[in-house]
């Protein structure tokens, strides 16, 4: 044994691992040399009988009902944040759509007649407006609607307004040509 | 005992919980819940913070599911968060030590079959165990608690608290030098050291 710093390293990995019939008998060999070691030895087994003698801590028997209570706030919790999110990217999405169709329209009502622009351009900004306010109004609904319920709402909702609007672009393109 | 790994039964409430069955999440709950919390209790040494833990630690488990490696035992896994989540709580609160005078261990002795003589002696031993316990830096603490109460060998703590083989000897030599300091001496008689028959 190089030093008394390693032979206590060895004495305690003895406790925990079989250190082998000659090991040992060396190991008590030198505490019999050493009798302030062999006290801190004698002290070490009494810990470690100490410790084995102690059983596992148990909880209460309620707490595996509070945790699933809490997993479940959390999942909840994580769905509802999915369901906002997917319905505030849905809706953005469409609001780049909507502008390149608007401009399309606003020129094709254009060229039938310059002075069905207004009245065209005012229509439309009241359907997106109150198409808006309808979709807005059933994300505050979000916890309530699978997740996957508010964006089919949000580009259902946005496909009505532009089939509207077309129709009546159209319409009035009748209109005109008769 | 909670399951080992290789019981089907527990692949199949880890495949039903990653698919969000709750009902299989709370079986894994139900089999792991007294080895995750004697963790919790005996690193921070209170029952209402060793709860919490256990809580919280379930939940991380139930959002990092789709990260457990089904060739690992879910045990060594699970206690890996509860490990990190102790040490994690104890460095911010720096709890270094609780008063024990507010400390109540009663449930730390579940037997109900032992005479009431021996429950009160089994049940000071466990105090004054967790007394000691308290005394061990973080480090120490949860070496000495994988290794007494759930059997762990060294590879498998090294595994669970992220270190080498060797650190983790190092620490259990050092936290049994720190208990021989606290515990008064004893008149007993003189055993064999090391024992003939190792527990391990």
């Amino acid at each position: 044994m190089s030093n008394c710093e390693d032979t206590l390293r060895q004495l305690s990995q003895a406790l925990d691992q079989n250190p082998g019939t000659e090991r040992q008998a060396h190991i008590a060999q030198w505490l019999a040399q050493h009798p302030e070691r062999a006290a801190t030895a004698q002290t070490w087994l009494f810990v470690d009988d100490r410790l084995r003698g102690v059983p596992l801590a148990t909880p209460s028997p309620r707490l595996a009902d509070f945790i699933l209570a809490a997993v479940l706030r959390q999942h909840r919790h994580d769905r509802r944040l999915l369901a906002a999110l997917a319905f505030v990217g849905s809706s953005l999405s469409l609001v780049p759509t909507l502008l390149v169709l608007l401009l399309a329209l606003l020129w094709l009502a254009s060229r039938v007649q310059p002075a069905l622009l207004t009245t065209c351009t005012k229509l439309l900004l009241d359907l997106l407006r109150s198409g808006y306010t309808v979709l807005f109004a059933l994300g505050s609904l979000s916890h309530t609607l699978a997740p996957w319920t508010l964006p089919l709402l949000a580009i259902g909702g946005g496909s009505v307004i532009l089939l509207l609007t077309l129709t009546l672009a159209h319409s009035s393109t009748q209109v005109r040509a008769s | 005992m909670a399951p080992h790994a290789t019981d089907p039964a527990e692949y199949r409430w880890i495949a039903g919980a990653r698919a969000g069955d709750h009902q299989d999440f709370s079986r894994l709950i139900q089999a792991y819940q007294t080895p995750v919390y004697n963790l919790c209790y005996r690193m921070l040494g209170q029952r209402e913070d060793a709860e919490d833990a256990t809580q919280e630690t379930f939940l991380r488990a139930f959002t990092h599911l789709h990260q457990y490696d089904t060739n690992r035992r879910f045990l060594n896994w699970i206690l890996t968060i509860a490990s990190h989540h102790c040490i994690d709580r104890l460095r911010k609160k720096q709890i270094q030590s609780v008063p024990w005078e507010q400390n109540p261990v009663a449930q730390s002795v579940s037997s109900p079959a032992r005479s009431p003589e021996k429950t009160i002696i089994a049940r000071q031993q466990a105090d004054e165990i967790q007394q000691w316990m308290q005394q061990l830096p973080p480090d120490y603490r949860i070496a000495l608690t994988l290794l007494y109460w759930y059997d762990f060998s060294y590879e498998e703590i090294a595994q669970i608290l992220q270190c080498s083989v060797p650190a983790i000897k190092s620490r259990l030599h050092r936290a049994r030098r720190k208990l021989a300091t606290l515990v008064p001496p004893q008149p007993t008689a003189r055993r064999p050291f090391p024992r003939p028959t190792p527990s391990r």
